[in-house]
Protein backbone atom coordinates (compact mmCIF):
# COMPACT_ATOMS: atom_id res chain seq x y z
CA UNK A 1 0.00 0.00 0.00
CA UNK A 2 1.41 3.39 -0.87
CA UNK A 3 2.04 6.20 1.53
CA UNK A 4 -0.43 8.28 -0.40
CA UNK A 5 -3.12 5.68 0.10
CA UNK A 6 -2.32 5.38 3.81
CA UNK A 7 -2.74 9.08 4.39
CA UNK A 8 -6.03 9.06 2.50
CA UNK A 9 -7.33 6.26 4.66
CA UNK A 10 -6.19 7.89 7.88
CA UNK A 11 -7.75 11.14 6.81
CA UNK A 12 -11.04 9.48 6.01
CA UNK A 13 -11.06 7.69 9.37
CA UNK A 14 -10.06 10.88 11.18
CA UNK A 15 -12.85 12.87 9.58
CA UNK A 16 -15.42 10.28 10.58
CA UNK A 17 -15.00 11.36 14.19
CA UNK A 18 -16.83 14.38 15.45
CA UNK A 19 -20.28 15.77 16.11
CA UNK A 20 -22.89 15.29 13.44
CA UNK A 21 -25.89 17.02 14.94
CA UNK A 22 -26.85 20.65 15.30
CA UNK A 23 -28.24 21.35 18.80
CA UNK A 24 -31.98 21.86 19.05
CA UNK A 25 -31.51 25.34 20.45
CA UNK A 26 -29.57 26.27 17.32
CA UNK A 27 -32.45 25.15 15.12
CA UNK A 28 -34.74 27.22 17.34
CA UNK A 29 -32.43 30.22 17.02
CA UNK A 30 -32.48 29.94 13.23
CA UNK A 31 -36.23 29.73 13.28
CA UNK A 32 -36.47 32.82 15.47
CA UNK A 33 -34.15 34.73 13.19
CA UNK A 34 -36.03 33.79 10.05
CA UNK A 35 -39.15 35.20 11.68
CA UNK A 36 -37.39 38.55 11.73
CA UNK A 37 -35.76 38.28 8.31
CA UNK A 38 -37.40 39.01 5.01
CA UNK A 39 -36.57 36.94 2.00
CA UNK A 40 -34.80 38.85 -0.70
CA UNK A 41 -37.13 39.84 -3.47
CA UNK A 42 -35.08 39.19 -6.53
CA UNK A 43 -34.68 41.80 -9.18
CA UNK A 44 -33.61 40.53 -12.56
CA UNK A 45 -34.47 37.49 -14.59
CA UNK A 46 -35.81 35.41 -11.75
CA UNK A 47 -37.86 38.04 -9.98
CA UNK A 48 -41.45 37.30 -9.11
CA UNK A 49 -43.99 38.48 -11.67
CA UNK A 50 -46.03 40.53 -9.21
CA UNK A 51 -43.03 42.54 -8.21
CA UNK A 52 -41.79 42.88 -11.77
CA UNK A 53 -45.02 44.45 -12.94
CA UNK A 54 -45.67 46.76 -10.03
CA UNK A 55 -42.21 47.99 -9.22
CA UNK A 56 -41.53 49.94 -12.45
CA UNK A 57 -44.96 51.58 -12.20
CA UNK A 58 -44.30 52.55 -8.60
CA UNK A 59 -40.89 53.87 -9.40
CA UNK A 60 -42.24 55.80 -12.36
CA UNK A 61 -44.96 57.43 -10.26
CA UNK A 62 -42.46 58.23 -7.53
CA UNK A 63 -40.09 59.77 -10.07
CA UNK A 64 -42.84 61.97 -11.51
CA UNK A 65 -43.83 63.11 -8.03
CA UNK A 66 -40.18 63.77 -7.24
CA UNK A 67 -39.69 65.86 -10.38
CA UNK A 68 -42.86 67.86 -9.73
CA UNK A 69 -41.88 68.40 -6.10
CA UNK A 70 -38.39 69.57 -6.97
CA UNK A 71 -39.66 71.67 -9.86
CA UNK A 72 -42.22 73.47 -7.73
CA UNK A 73 -39.57 74.38 -5.16
CA UNK A 74 -37.28 75.85 -7.78
CA UNK A 75 -39.98 77.65 -9.74
CA UNK A 76 -41.32 79.23 -6.57
CA UNK A 77 -37.95 80.60 -5.60
CA UNK A 78 -36.79 83.90 -7.13
CA UNK A 79 -33.16 82.83 -7.04
CA UNK A 80 -32.72 79.10 -7.69
CA UNK A 81 -28.97 78.86 -7.41
CA UNK A 82 -27.32 79.76 -4.14
CA UNK A 83 -29.75 82.35 -2.83
CA UNK A 84 -32.25 80.10 -1.11
CA UNK A 85 -32.86 79.99 2.60
CA UNK A 86 -30.23 78.22 4.62
CA UNK A 87 -32.79 75.85 6.02
CA UNK A 88 -33.76 74.65 2.59
CA UNK A 89 -31.06 72.47 1.13
CA UNK A 90 -30.76 71.83 -2.60
CA UNK A 91 -33.28 69.24 -3.71
CA UNK A 92 -30.69 66.82 -4.94
CA UNK A 93 -29.01 66.79 -1.56
CA UNK A 94 -32.16 66.26 0.51
CA UNK A 95 -31.58 63.02 2.39
CA UNK A 96 -35.01 61.52 2.61
CA UNK A 97 -37.86 63.97 2.89
CA UNK A 98 -38.46 64.30 -0.81
CA UNK A 99 -40.38 61.27 -2.09
CA UNK A 100 -37.71 60.34 -4.59
CA UNK A 101 -34.96 62.51 -5.95
CA UNK A 102 -34.90 62.60 -9.71
CA UNK A 103 -31.14 62.86 -9.59
CA UNK A 104 -29.42 59.55 -8.90
CA UNK A 105 -27.64 59.24 -5.59
CA UNK A 106 -24.53 57.16 -6.16
CA UNK A 107 -22.53 58.13 -3.15
CA UNK A 108 -21.83 54.76 -1.56
CA UNK A 109 -20.96 52.38 -4.39
CA UNK A 110 -17.44 51.16 -3.80
CA UNK A 111 -14.98 51.98 -6.58
CA UNK A 112 -14.37 49.41 -9.28
CA UNK A 113 -10.82 48.75 -8.24
CA UNK A 114 -10.60 44.98 -8.58
CA UNK A 115 -10.19 43.18 -11.87
CA UNK A 116 -11.54 39.72 -12.54
CA UNK A 117 -10.41 37.63 -15.48
CA UNK A 118 -12.50 34.59 -16.21
CA UNK A 119 -10.54 31.37 -16.54
CA UNK A 120 -13.13 29.94 -18.93
CA UNK A 121 -15.27 32.58 -20.53
CA UNK A 122 -12.88 34.96 -22.26
CA UNK A 123 -13.94 38.06 -20.38
CA UNK A 124 -12.48 40.37 -17.79
CA UNK A 125 -14.03 43.27 -15.93
CA UNK A 126 -13.52 45.57 -13.00
CA UNK A 127 -15.65 45.06 -9.94
CA UNK A 128 -16.20 46.81 -6.63
CA UNK A 129 -13.57 47.02 -3.98
CA UNK A 130 -14.21 44.53 -1.21
CA UNK A 131 -16.28 42.15 -3.32
CA UNK A 132 -15.45 38.48 -3.70
CA UNK A 133 -14.96 36.41 -6.83
CA UNK A 134 -15.90 32.83 -7.58
CA UNK A 135 -14.85 31.67 -11.00
CA UNK A 136 -16.87 29.33 -13.17
CA UNK A 137 -15.68 25.76 -13.06
CA UNK A 138 -17.69 24.32 -15.91
CA UNK A 139 -18.46 25.32 -19.47
CA UNK A 140 -21.83 26.72 -20.34
CA UNK A 141 -23.34 24.47 -22.97
CA UNK A 142 -27.09 24.75 -22.42
CA UNK A 143 -29.13 27.13 -24.56
CA UNK A 144 -29.77 29.59 -21.78
CA UNK A 145 -28.27 29.96 -18.36
CA UNK A 146 -30.06 30.12 -15.04
CA UNK A 147 -28.49 32.83 -12.94
CA UNK A 148 -28.33 31.03 -9.63
CA UNK A 149 -25.09 31.85 -7.96
CA UNK A 150 -24.67 28.19 -7.16
CA UNK A 151 -24.29 27.16 -10.77
CA UNK A 152 -20.73 26.28 -11.68
CA UNK A 153 -21.05 27.47 -15.29
CA UNK A 154 -21.00 31.19 -14.51
CA UNK A 155 -18.44 33.50 -13.01
CA UNK A 156 -19.81 35.12 -9.89
CA UNK A 157 -18.73 38.33 -8.17
CA UNK A 158 -20.50 39.16 -4.93
CA UNK A 159 -20.51 41.63 -2.11
CA UNK A 160 -19.53 39.48 0.86
CA UNK A 161 -18.04 36.16 1.78
CA UNK A 162 -21.38 34.94 2.99
CA UNK A 163 -23.51 37.57 1.34
CA UNK A 164 -24.95 37.55 -2.13
CA UNK A 165 -27.21 40.59 -1.98
CA UNK A 166 -25.26 42.36 -4.69
CA UNK A 167 -23.69 40.35 -7.44
CA UNK A 168 -22.51 40.20 -10.99
CA UNK A 169 -22.96 36.92 -12.87
CA UNK A 170 -21.67 36.25 -16.37
CA UNK A 171 -20.87 33.47 -18.79
CA UNK A 172 -20.18 32.91 -22.46
CA UNK A 173 -20.53 30.25 -25.11
CA UNK A 174 -20.02 29.88 -28.87
CA UNK A 175 -23.13 31.01 -30.70
CA UNK A 176 -22.77 28.15 -33.16
CA UNK A 177 -25.11 28.31 -36.12
CA UNK A 178 -27.22 31.12 -34.65
CA UNK A 179 -26.91 34.61 -35.98
CA UNK A 180 -25.68 37.11 -33.40
CA UNK A 181 -29.10 38.76 -33.41
CA UNK A 182 -30.92 35.48 -32.81
CA UNK A 183 -28.55 34.41 -30.06
CA UNK A 184 -28.85 37.72 -28.23
CA UNK A 185 -32.64 37.73 -28.63
CA UNK A 186 -32.80 34.20 -27.24
CA UNK A 187 -30.85 35.20 -24.14
CA UNK A 188 -32.95 38.29 -23.52
CA UNK A 189 -36.20 36.38 -24.01
CA UNK A 190 -35.53 34.11 -21.06
CA UNK A 191 -35.20 36.46 -18.13
CA UNK A 192 -38.40 37.59 -16.55
CA UNK A 193 -38.99 41.33 -16.79
CA UNK A 194 -36.49 41.80 -19.61
CA UNK A 195 -38.89 42.00 -22.53
CA UNK A 196 -38.01 45.64 -23.22
CA UNK A 197 -34.48 46.06 -24.51
CA UNK A 198 -32.31 48.55 -26.28
CA UNK A 199 -29.04 48.26 -28.19
CA UNK A 200 -25.76 48.39 -26.35
CA UNK A 201 -22.11 48.07 -27.22
CA UNK A 202 -19.77 46.35 -24.78
CA UNK A 203 -16.07 46.54 -25.63
CA UNK A 204 -17.01 47.02 -29.27
CA UNK A 205 -19.39 44.09 -29.34
CA UNK A 206 -23.02 44.83 -30.10
CA UNK A 207 -26.07 43.39 -28.43
CA UNK A 208 -28.98 44.26 -26.18
CA UNK A 209 -29.46 45.47 -22.64
CA UNK A 210 -32.65 45.33 -20.60
CA UNK A 211 -34.60 48.49 -19.99
CA UNK A 212 -35.63 49.60 -16.52
CA UNK A 213 -35.03 47.18 -13.68
CA UNK A 214 -33.70 44.42 -15.91
CA UNK A 215 -29.95 44.56 -15.52
CA UNK A 216 -29.02 41.98 -18.12
CA UNK A 217 -26.85 42.52 -21.18
CA UNK A 218 -26.15 40.07 -23.98
CA UNK A 219 -23.59 40.69 -26.72
CA UNK A 220 -21.63 38.68 -29.24
CA UNK A 221 -18.05 38.97 -30.42
CA UNK A 222 -16.22 36.81 -32.94
CA UNK A 223 -18.76 34.03 -32.81
CA UNK A 224 -19.01 33.98 -29.03
CA UNK A 225 -21.98 35.14 -27.00
CA UNK A 226 -21.75 36.77 -23.59
CA UNK A 227 -24.44 37.33 -20.98
CA UNK A 228 -23.80 39.62 -18.04
CA UNK A 229 -26.24 40.19 -15.22
CA UNK A 230 -26.29 42.40 -12.14
CA UNK A 231 -28.33 41.03 -9.27
CA UNK A 232 -29.28 43.79 -6.86
CA UNK A 233 -31.23 43.15 -3.70
CA UNK A 234 -34.00 45.67 -3.08
CA UNK A 235 -34.04 44.88 0.63
CA UNK A 236 -31.81 47.85 1.24
CA UNK A 237 -33.68 50.78 -0.35
CA UNK A 238 -30.45 52.61 -1.09
CA UNK A 239 -29.45 49.83 -3.49
CA UNK A 240 -31.95 51.08 -6.04
CA UNK A 241 -30.11 54.37 -6.41
CA UNK A 242 -26.59 53.23 -5.64
CA UNK A 243 -26.56 50.20 -7.93
CA UNK A 244 -28.73 51.59 -10.66
CA UNK A 245 -28.62 51.34 -14.42
CA UNK A 246 -25.82 53.91 -14.59
CA UNK A 247 -23.74 51.81 -12.22
CA UNK A 248 -24.34 48.71 -14.33
CA UNK A 249 -23.26 50.60 -17.43
CA UNK A 250 -20.18 51.78 -15.53
CA UNK A 251 -19.31 48.15 -14.86
CA UNK A 252 -20.02 47.21 -18.47
CA UNK A 253 -17.69 49.97 -19.62
CA UNK A 254 -14.83 48.13 -17.91
CA UNK A 255 -15.57 44.84 -19.64
CA UNK A 256 -12.97 43.47 -21.98
CA UNK A 257 -13.97 40.62 -24.23
CA UNK A 258 -11.26 38.26 -25.39
CA UNK A 259 -13.09 35.40 -27.05
CA UNK A 260 -9.78 34.02 -28.24
CA UNK A 261 -8.95 33.14 -24.62
CA UNK A 262 -12.22 31.40 -23.89
CA UNK A 263 -12.18 27.67 -23.36
CA UNK A 264 -13.88 26.42 -26.46
CA UNK A 265 -16.64 23.90 -26.66
CA UNK A 266 -18.60 22.92 -29.71
CA UNK A 267 -22.21 24.06 -29.58
CA UNK A 268 -24.23 21.07 -28.52
CA UNK A 269 -27.86 20.19 -28.28
CA UNK A 270 -27.98 20.00 -24.54
CA UNK A 271 -31.25 19.37 -22.78
CA UNK B 1 -35.19 15.29 -2.50
CA UNK B 2 -36.14 18.61 -0.94
CA UNK B 3 -37.78 20.16 -3.98
CA UNK B 4 -41.30 20.40 -2.60
CA UNK B 5 -40.17 21.97 0.65
CA UNK B 6 -37.90 24.36 -1.23
CA UNK B 7 -40.75 25.52 -3.43
CA UNK B 8 -42.92 26.13 -0.38
CA UNK B 9 -40.14 27.93 1.44
CA UNK B 10 -39.46 30.10 -1.61
CA UNK B 11 -43.01 31.34 -1.29
CA UNK B 12 -42.22 32.48 2.24
CA UNK B 13 -43.43 29.42 4.14
CA UNK B 14 -41.34 29.49 7.30
CA UNK B 15 -42.60 26.09 8.45
CA UNK B 16 -41.33 24.55 5.25
CA UNK B 17 -37.97 26.23 5.70
CA UNK B 18 -37.83 25.04 9.30
CA UNK B 19 -38.32 21.48 8.03
CA UNK B 20 -35.62 21.99 5.43
CA UNK B 21 -33.26 23.36 8.07
CA UNK B 22 -33.90 20.41 10.36
CA UNK B 23 -33.32 17.92 7.54
CA UNK B 24 -30.10 19.49 6.36
CA UNK B 25 -28.74 21.18 9.48
CA UNK B 26 -27.14 18.12 11.04
CA UNK B 27 -25.14 17.41 7.94
CA UNK B 28 -24.13 21.06 7.76
CA UNK B 29 -22.97 20.89 11.36
CA UNK B 30 -20.91 17.80 10.62
CA UNK B 31 -19.25 19.56 7.68
CA UNK B 32 -18.70 22.84 9.50
CA UNK B 33 -17.19 21.20 12.56
CA UNK B 34 -14.79 19.18 10.46
CA UNK B 35 -13.68 22.29 8.62
CA UNK B 36 -13.45 24.60 11.62
CA UNK B 37 -12.50 22.05 14.36
CA UNK B 38 -14.48 24.10 16.87
CA UNK B 39 -18.02 23.34 17.95
CA UNK B 40 -19.08 26.89 18.69
CA UNK B 41 -17.64 28.32 15.49
CA UNK B 42 -19.30 25.53 13.53
CA UNK B 43 -22.61 26.19 15.24
CA UNK B 44 -22.36 29.89 14.35
CA UNK B 45 -21.40 29.09 10.76
CA UNK B 46 -24.36 26.77 10.30
CA UNK B 47 -26.81 29.26 11.77
CA UNK B 48 -25.39 31.98 9.57
CA UNK B 49 -25.58 29.75 6.49
CA UNK B 50 -29.17 28.73 7.17
CA UNK B 51 -30.20 32.34 7.66
CA UNK B 52 -28.48 33.34 4.42
CA UNK B 53 -30.20 30.44 2.68
CA UNK B 54 -33.58 31.66 3.91
CA UNK B 55 -32.88 35.22 2.78
CA UNK B 56 -31.52 34.22 -0.62
CA UNK B 57 -33.76 31.23 -1.30
CA UNK B 58 -35.64 32.93 -4.12
CA UNK B 59 -32.43 33.19 -6.10
CA UNK B 60 -32.23 29.40 -6.24
CA UNK B 61 -33.69 28.41 -9.57
CA UNK B 62 -33.34 24.65 -9.35
CA UNK B 63 -34.86 23.30 -6.12
CA UNK B 64 -33.11 19.99 -6.69
CA UNK B 65 -29.80 21.75 -6.11
CA UNK B 66 -30.75 23.01 -2.68
CA UNK B 67 -28.20 21.02 -0.74
CA UNK B 68 -25.18 21.82 -2.95
CA UNK B 69 -26.29 25.43 -2.92
CA UNK B 70 -26.56 25.39 0.87
CA UNK B 71 -23.14 23.78 1.18
CA UNK B 72 -21.63 26.53 -0.92
CA UNK B 73 -23.14 29.11 1.39
CA UNK B 74 -21.93 27.08 4.38
CA UNK B 75 -18.39 26.96 3.03
CA UNK B 76 -18.36 30.74 2.74
CA UNK B 77 -19.80 31.03 6.25
CA UNK B 78 -17.01 28.80 7.56
CA UNK B 79 -14.42 31.02 5.89
CA UNK B 80 -16.04 34.07 7.46
CA UNK B 81 -16.10 32.47 10.92
CA UNK B 82 -12.49 31.43 10.62
CA UNK B 83 -11.45 34.86 9.51
CA UNK B 84 -13.46 36.59 12.21
CA UNK B 85 -12.18 34.50 15.05
CA UNK B 86 -8.87 33.10 14.00
CA UNK B 87 -7.74 30.90 16.81
CA UNK B 88 -5.50 28.34 15.33
CA UNK B 89 -2.25 27.95 13.55
CA UNK B 90 -1.20 31.58 13.76
CA UNK B 91 2.31 31.89 12.46
CA UNK B 92 2.74 28.22 11.77
CA UNK B 93 4.93 27.59 8.76
CA UNK B 94 4.97 24.11 7.37
CA UNK B 95 7.95 22.52 5.80
CA UNK B 96 7.68 21.35 2.23
CA UNK B 97 8.03 18.42 0.35
CA UNK B 98 6.53 15.08 0.17
CA UNK B 99 9.53 13.74 -1.68
CA UNK B 100 11.39 13.38 1.59
CA UNK B 101 8.87 10.95 2.97
CA UNK B 102 8.77 7.25 2.52
CA UNK B 103 5.82 4.91 2.75
CA UNK B 104 6.78 3.40 6.07
CA UNK B 105 6.56 6.67 7.89
CA UNK B 106 2.85 6.93 7.35
CA UNK B 107 2.18 3.46 8.58
CA UNK B 108 3.58 4.52 11.94
CA UNK B 109 1.21 7.41 12.39
CA UNK B 110 -1.47 6.03 14.60
CA UNK B 111 -2.09 8.82 16.96
CA UNK B 112 -5.26 10.65 16.13
CA UNK B 113 -4.10 13.68 18.07
CA UNK B 114 -1.18 14.10 15.74
CA UNK B 115 -3.50 14.15 12.80
CA UNK B 116 -5.75 16.59 14.62
CA UNK B 117 -2.87 18.97 15.19
CA UNK B 118 -1.64 18.60 11.65
CA UNK B 119 -5.13 19.16 10.28
CA UNK B 120 -5.58 22.31 12.35
CA UNK B 121 -2.42 23.72 10.85
CA UNK B 122 -4.00 23.66 7.39
CA UNK B 123 -5.79 26.71 6.11
CA UNK B 124 -9.54 26.60 6.40
CA UNK B 125 -9.75 26.56 2.60
CA UNK B 126 -7.55 23.46 2.45
CA UNK B 127 -9.63 21.78 5.14
CA UNK B 128 -12.84 22.46 3.25
CA UNK B 129 -11.57 20.68 0.17
CA UNK B 130 -10.44 17.69 2.22
CA UNK B 131 -13.73 17.50 4.12
CA UNK B 132 -15.88 17.55 1.00
CA UNK B 133 -13.74 14.92 -0.65
CA UNK B 134 -12.79 12.64 2.22
CA UNK B 135 -15.74 13.05 4.56
CA UNK B 136 -18.62 13.46 2.12
CA UNK B 137 -16.90 11.32 -0.50
CA UNK B 138 -17.65 13.78 -3.30
CA UNK B 139 -15.75 13.62 -6.59
CA UNK B 140 -13.51 16.59 -7.25
CA UNK B 141 -15.78 18.33 -9.80
CA UNK B 142 -18.55 18.32 -7.20
CA UNK B 143 -16.11 19.58 -4.58
CA UNK B 144 -15.35 22.41 -7.00
CA UNK B 145 -19.04 23.20 -7.32
CA UNK B 146 -19.63 23.22 -3.57
CA UNK B 147 -16.62 25.32 -2.74
CA UNK B 148 -17.00 27.68 -5.67
CA UNK B 149 -13.51 26.95 -6.95
CA UNK B 150 -12.20 25.98 -10.38
CA UNK B 151 -11.44 22.28 -10.63
CA UNK B 152 -7.76 23.00 -11.10
CA UNK B 153 -7.68 24.99 -7.88
CA UNK B 154 -9.39 22.16 -6.02
CA UNK B 155 -6.79 19.70 -7.28
CA UNK B 156 -3.97 22.05 -6.40
CA UNK B 157 -5.42 22.80 -2.98
CA UNK B 158 -5.87 19.10 -2.30
CA UNK B 159 -2.29 18.41 -3.30
CA UNK B 160 -0.88 21.16 -1.11
CA UNK B 161 -3.09 20.21 1.82
CA UNK B 162 -1.85 16.66 1.80
CA UNK B 163 1.70 17.81 1.32
CA UNK B 164 1.33 20.06 4.34
CA UNK B 165 -0.24 17.27 6.37
CA UNK B 166 2.63 14.97 5.56
CA UNK B 167 5.19 17.62 6.43
CA UNK B 168 3.46 18.38 9.69
CA UNK B 169 3.17 14.74 10.67
CA UNK B 170 6.78 14.18 9.78
CA UNK B 171 7.88 17.17 11.83
CA UNK B 172 6.00 15.81 14.82
CA UNK B 173 7.51 12.39 14.38
CA UNK B 174 10.99 13.92 14.48
CA UNK B 175 10.37 16.22 17.41
CA UNK B 176 11.48 15.19 20.94
CA UNK B 177 8.78 13.29 22.78
CA UNK B 178 6.90 12.46 19.66
CA UNK B 179 7.27 8.74 20.12
CA UNK B 180 6.01 8.95 23.69
CA UNK B 181 3.07 10.97 22.50
CA UNK B 182 2.27 8.44 19.84
CA UNK B 183 2.32 5.56 22.24
CA UNK B 184 0.27 7.36 24.88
Amino acid sequence: MTAHHDLDQQLTAFLRDGPDALPDESFDAVRDRTEQTRQRVVIGPWRSPTVSKLLPIGLGVAAVIGVLFIGSRFIGSPSSNVGGPATQPPASAAPSEAPVSAAPSRMSAPPLTQIFTSPLHGISMSYPEGWFAQAATQLWTADTIPFDFSIPQADFLHDGEASFSLNLVFASQPIGASTPEDWVAQQMAGPEGCAATEPITVDGATGLIGVGECKVAAVTADGRGYVILAGISPDDPSNATTYDRAWFEEVLATVQLHPEDAVEVAPSATP
Amino acid sequence: MYAALVEQAKRGDREAFDSLARQTGDRCMAIAFRILRDFDLADDAVQSALLTAWRELRTLRDPERFEPWLHRILTNACYAEAKGRRRWSEGVRLLPTEAEHGPDEYASIENRDQLERAFRRLTVQQRAVLVFHHYLGLPLPEVAARTGLPLGTVKSRMHHAKQALRASLDAEARSPGASRERSA
